[in-house]
Order: C-alpha cells, then structure tokens, then sequence
C-alpha cells in the first residue's frame, strides 16, 4: 500500500526539484553509454585509463530484494577477474546498481537513472522487471543480458539483449519431465500468481499430462497472505504424492508450515530455481525447520556444473571480494550469479574481439566469442591471450557453454537438486540433458 | 469434516490477528485524527523487537509478545509525540498527515533494513499437535492467540465504557476541543490512547509474525491494506467496527478460498465495496468520511 501511495504522491513532489535540476544544468549534453565516466573520454574505448560502469538492475529492496545482491555478486566477481587481468583495452570495470524495487512501475525510472547517471556500456539484470528495463537500455543501443525466464522473450528479436538462464516454459517443461520419469504420477501444483511463478504452469500441465501425469489439485494462490490454510487442506484432501511449486519465500513459508501443521509432515516439494536461492531457504528453514527441509525440498534448476577452471575462478574472486558482498560463500552454488559473471567475461572479450568499448560496435562479437568452433577459454586472461594471439575463441566459463541461438537466449540443461545442510545450498545431484525437454 | 467449518477456524485465526492490528489502528485515528500509515512499519519492529526477546534472551514467545507489546505501545507515542502532534499543532491539514505518516512509514521501513538487515527471521517454535472439534483444527498456538484477542477486545470494551480514562478518550474522540474545555487533559487522553492502540498494534505484529513462521522489514506493511480495509468497514475511528470488520473479512476470505484461492481477496473486498455503497460512513456509524469532509471544510 506504502509503495502505491508513494508512486502516486512521488512524482509530484520530485518535479520542482527535478525541474529545479534541469534548469542549473543548462545545456549540458546527455553522457553517450561507452563513454568512461573518468579520464579520456572516447567512445570507441580504444585510449586507456578511465572506468567502464556495468549497470546492474534488479530488485535491491522489497520481497526480491535477494535478487539484487545475487546480481551485483555476479557482476563484482566477474569484474574482479577482468580488472586483475588489466581491464579491457584498459578501462578497468565497475558494477553500478539500480533498484527496480521488484515494480515495472519502479523500474521504468530506475532504468531511465541508470542509463542517464552511470552511462553503462553493459547491463546486467533484470529478472522479471526485464519487460519494463529492456526496451529503454536496448533502445540507447546498450547490451543487456537479462535473468528473465518470461516466455515472451523466447522469440525476441532484438539484437541488444542477451537471456543468460532458459525460458521458463523450458523450467515448467523439466519440471513436468522429472516428475513424471520419477513415479511422481499424482502430483499437485500450488503457484503464485505473479508473473515470474505463472509463466512456467502451461508448459509443466503438457508435458506432465503427456508423460502420464494428473494432477490431483492445481491451484493458483495469491502472494502474501497471511493463511493458506483453507487452500492447503484442499490440497492435503487430494492426497498427492508430491507438490510442484514456485512461491516468494515468504508465502511459501507460510504455506509450507501450514502444510505440516495440518498433515504432520511435507510430500516431496519439487521447487524451481527460486528455491535454490538463499532467502527463500533461510524462510521456509525457519518456518519447517532444517531436517523437514532436507527430506522433502528438491529444485530443478538450470544446471551449473560447479567444477571446472571457470568455476573455480569465479569461486575465487567471490570469495576474495571480502566486505563488498555480505556473506559471499552463499553464492557459491548460486546459478544466476554464475551466469551474470560470465556475462560480464562475455562481454569484455567481446570489447577486446571489437577493439571497441562501444556496444554498438562490440555487440556483434557477443555471440562471435560464445560459439563453437574456436579455441576453447575458461575466463578472461585465457580468451584475452588467444584473441591477442589472432584466435578465434569459444568462451565456456563457470556456468559451462553459453551458446546463444537466434534469439540470444542461451540453451541449458536442467538439473534436481537437494539441500546440502553444510554448504546450506542446493546440491545437483542429478541431470536433465537440454536435448531431453522438448524445447531444448 | 467439512471445508466450510475448517475454513471458519481458519478463518477465525486471521480474524483475531485482524482484530488485534485494525482496533489498534482505528483507535489512533479516533482520538488523535490521523490516518496513519506508518502503522504496519511499527507492527513490524516490535515483531523484530520481540524475535531479539525470544531468540536472544531465549524466552518464551509469549514472553516475546509483552516485549513486542511494549516496543510498538513506546514507538507509538514516539512517533505521535515528536512528529505528529508538532504538525498538527501547526494546523497540517488530514491530507497532508497522510502524506507525513507516508514518509514515517518509508523512514522505519528503511531503518530496520538498514539496521536488521533483508533476511527472514522466525520465532522460536515447539512441535505442537493440531486440536481437533467442531469440524475446526486449530494448534494451541493459535488458541492461544484467538484467546488474546478476545481479552484485549473485552479489556478495550471495559476500559472505554467503565473507566474515567476510556470516557475521556471517547470524549476526546467526538470533540476534542469540546473535551478540553470540559477539563480533560486531552494529550494526556491522547498519549494513553496511543500506547495502548501502539500495544496492540505490537501484539498484531508477532501474532502475524507467529502466523506466517517467518518474516522480514517489510511484513507488517504488506498487510496495512488489510488492516486499513477492516477499519473501514467497521467505520474508522470506531473500536467496534473494526473488531466486526475483522471477524468479516478474516472469516469470508477463507471461505472464498474454497471456491477459489484467487476469489481470497477478491470477495473480501467486494462486501466492503458493497457495506460502503449502502454505509458510505462504514458499517458502525459515521466516521472516517465524516472528519474528511470535515477537514475538507
């Protein structure tokens, strides 16, 4: 209610000063986004000295708030093994952030700051306010690489913007998959109705019902209420033998204690990345507690294989950031960090490759650096080398192979995960090969 | 067992956690004319300050709950004392205090992020076995928070009918210039009301704290809406009214979650639109709308 009245009153109250601030400006020219926000100015980045700003988008405060701090995460460590390794065509890096408050209607502005105040020659985020962020970083010719699983972008056209993570018709599609191939013949599915949750349901009902599953309650919930009871004794009535899910942490706590109160205990909880995050695992820990958490939680998320030279590296420069992440070991096994550290690789070879900081110029060697067929590099300091070198390279960094098809969205397997109590983490423990889901 | 008398224990569970946070709301705005949406913000930091209670000094959560209630009942008239009262000293107008209430509540809102940080916190909890009648199942636990529910509304009724105070504060309600020149000390009356309705509003914050098994900075204030939406079918300003606006709306959402999870709001919200349109003063009596046109004169 807060955040409606103050996008109601704010506006209003900001126009003098903001009115006040233009005049004093003057004339002043709008900053070009590949233009250093110090030192010599030079749009095609190919003089020294000055930072290149990496704008990072994404919910820093409200119920999402996580997400924002798995992006600047991503963005920090990523820039942490490009500006060790000299920068590129030396700029050194920085992650910049912008709070979308988890709103459309708070990321419009937000995204309007970022690309006015910190001239980004890159963007990482959003996630689900990607719909409202996208077309205004895309539109100034900025590269975006984006978190967002909406299946809208599925078949997007425009050459600016990257999906690092798979569609969520893909997630709902693997979902159905390992349910069904895992004898969980009568499941139930309980999501919220936002966006983020909704889009992976049409997709889970095919391929579940094609694979020979029913679903013995299929209910949409409202986010944050203060009692699910009602809807979960009707679910607990259907007798399933496991329940498909995605909730904001809060509501699934809520829901989920309300389940093992009323039941006595929890079915099998097949979740999506969403529960691999750390906040919705610290919630629900708290509400079920951890040993009702590690029998019954599972995920299917996109699959990391957390091993390998670029995902040591990333391992390493996380946890060598200190102070400038809270609690960087939380983010070890998390996948869209992992994706939005190489993005940040990605996109500085693709400078290198371009000879040009400018993203109009260098967005055409995004996919150039990612495709098969070159030298294969696990981070920047070896892709740097073999471009120096004259090769043409085949970036496949922490998260494994990135490669972007026609729509810039990078294809991945899925993996089932379990909660590791010592990690305190998601743990893959087995894989969904890409080639096994229809849309892979 | 049926769905309907389960969704009424359950619905009875929301209720009295609704009853417990839109009197307490109700209350403010009946003696002191404010409409304060920094309440939410305040349910949630005596929820922190009762989690500091119950998990650091490990006490147990009812313990916890005088903590929390002490903790908003303080906060309250420290914010009604050093904020409020200076503006409407100054004569600020009703719209105006809403906007002031708005920037306290985004002030706390970022504060106890700020101080407490983003992460979840639950209450320490033992296993309970749910309880069994009249085709409801209920937890002691939440038992327990229907019982105080029931006290603090029968405490509030025989304080407000029986007491000089609670004749005071009604007086100071209806008038409250008339209530001074008749001798009352209206910022006293008005410091009472407040720590008594900051008390509650406490109170609501853990029992919803309780309710949902975890909660963050921002709780207390996704659930004002509801809050706000009883104590304005109850008539706001008037005690009573929010408790039968909170008995309707937490009973009728939960039966509406029968027919369909999404109609949970949905109907709620309908039979307030409804109440207003044959009541636009709320289902008591005038109220809220009486003192908007009031000080829209």
């Amino acid at each position: 209610m807060i955040a409606r009245l103050t996008r109601l009153f704010l506006p209003a109250l900001l126009v003098p000063p903001v009115a006040l601030g233009l005049a004093a400006c003057g004339g002043s020219s709008k900053a070009t986004a590949g233009t250093p926000s110090t030192g010599s100015s030079s749009s095609s980045g190919s003089s020294s000295g000055g930072t290149l700003n990496i704008g990072v988008i994404y919910p820093f405060t409200g119920a999402n708030a996580d997400q924002g701090a798995v992006g600047m995460a991503g963005c920090l460590s990523g820039i942490a093994q490009v500006n060790k390794a000299g920068g590129v065509l030396g700029h050194q890096l920085a992650c910049k952030p912008f709070d979308t408050k988890g709103d459309p209607a708070d990321a419009v502005p937000a995204a309007n700051q970022m690309m006015a105040s910190a001239s980004p020659v890159m963007v990482i985020g959003a996630s689900d306010d990607a719909v409202a962020t996208a077309p205004i970083v895309t539109g100034q010719h900025v590269v975006n690489f984006a978190t967002i699983g909406d299946p809208h972008f599925d078949t997007q056209t425009n050459p600016y913007f990257y999906r690092l993570t798979p569609s969520d018709a893909l997630q709902g599609v693997a979902l159905g998959y390992w349910a069904a191939h895992h004898g969980l013949a009568h499941a139930a599915a309980a999501f919220t109705s936002d966006l983020g949750a909704q889009t992976s349901v049409p997709p889970l009902r095919t391929e579940y019902a094609k694979l020979g599953g029913k679903f013995t309650a299929d209910v949409k919930l409202a986010p944050g209420q203060s009692s699910y009871r009602t809807e979960v004794s009707q679910i607990i009535n259907s007798h399933p033998d496991a329940l498909i899910s995605e909730m904001d942490p809060q509501s699934s706590t809520t829901f989920l204690s309300e389940y093992k109160q009323l039941a006595g205990s929890l079915p099998q909880i097949l979740g999506t990345e969403r529960t691999s995050n750390s906040d919705w695992i610290q919630a629900v820990i708290g509400g079920i507690g951890e040993p009702t958490f590690v029998k019954s939680i599972k995920s299917i998320t996109p699959y990391v294989s957390f091993t390998g030279a670029g995902y040591n590296l990333y391992k390493q420069e996380l946890l060598g950031l200190g102070s400038q992440v809270k609690n960087p070991a939380q983010y070890v096994g998390q996948p869209y960090a992992i994706s939005d550290f190489d993005a940040v690789a990605i996109t500085a070879l693709a400078m290198t490759m371009a000879k040009s900081t400018n993203p109009s110029t260098y967005n055409a060697f995004v996919t150039k650096v990612t495709a098969p067929g070159g030298t294969i590099v696990h981070t920047y300091a070896d892709g740097l080398a073999a471009i120096k070198a004259g090769k043409a390279i085949t970036y496949v960094g922490a998260s494994g192979p990135l490669v972007f098809n026609k729509y810039h969205s990078a294809g991945r397997a899925f993996a089932y995960d379990v909660y590791d109590p010592a990690g305190k983490s998601m743990k893959a423990v087995s894989v969904i090969p890409g080639t096994a889901l229809n849309g892979g | 067992m049926s769905q309907v008398s389960l969704a009424f224990g359950f619905g009875l569970v929301t209720a009295a956690i609704l009853a417990l946070c839109a009197v307490g709301f109700t209350l403010q705005f009946g003696v002191s004319n404010i409409f304060n949406l920094a309440y939410g913000d305040v349910m949630t930091v005596s929820a922190f300050a009762a989690y500091a209670v119950n998990r650091d000094l490990h006490t147990s959560i009812w313990l916890a709950m005088v903590g929390g209630a002490i903790t908003g009942a303080a906060l309250s008239v420290l914010i009604n004392r050093l904020i409020y009262v200076p503006f409407l000293r100054r004569g600020t107008a009703l719209f105006t205090m809403v906007m002031v209430s708005l920037a306290v509540a985004t002030i706390v809102q970022n504060a106890i992020q700020a101080i407490a940080g983003a992460g979840f916190r639950s209450y320490t909890r033992t296993n309970e076995s749910s309880l069994h009648f009249l085709g409801m199942i209920l937890t002691p636990t939440q038992l327990i928070i229907i019982g105080i529910a029931i006290v603090s509304m029968l405490a509030l009724h025989l304080l407000l009918r029986h007491t000089r105070v609670g004749k005071a504060m009604r007086a100071t309600s209806a008038d409250a210039d008339l209530a001074r020149s008749c001798g009352i000390s209206t910022g006293r009356v008005t410091t009472i009301a407040w720590s008594l309705s900051g008390a509650l509003c406490g109170m609501g914050g853990v029992a919803l704290g309780l309710n949902l098994a975890s909660f963050d900075f921002t709780f207390g204030n996704a659930f004002l809406l509801v809050i706000v939406a009883a104590a304005v079918f109850g008539s706001v300003g008037q005690p009573y009214g929010a408790m039968v606006g909170a008995l309707v709306i937490g009973v009728v959402s939960e039966e509406a979650a029968i027919v369909s999870p999404s109609l949970k709001q949905v109907v709620a919200f309908a039979i307030l639109v409804l109440i207003l349109l044959v009541r636009p003063n709320g289902l008591w009596r005038s109220g809220f709308v009486q003192k908007m046109s009031m000080a829209a004169r």
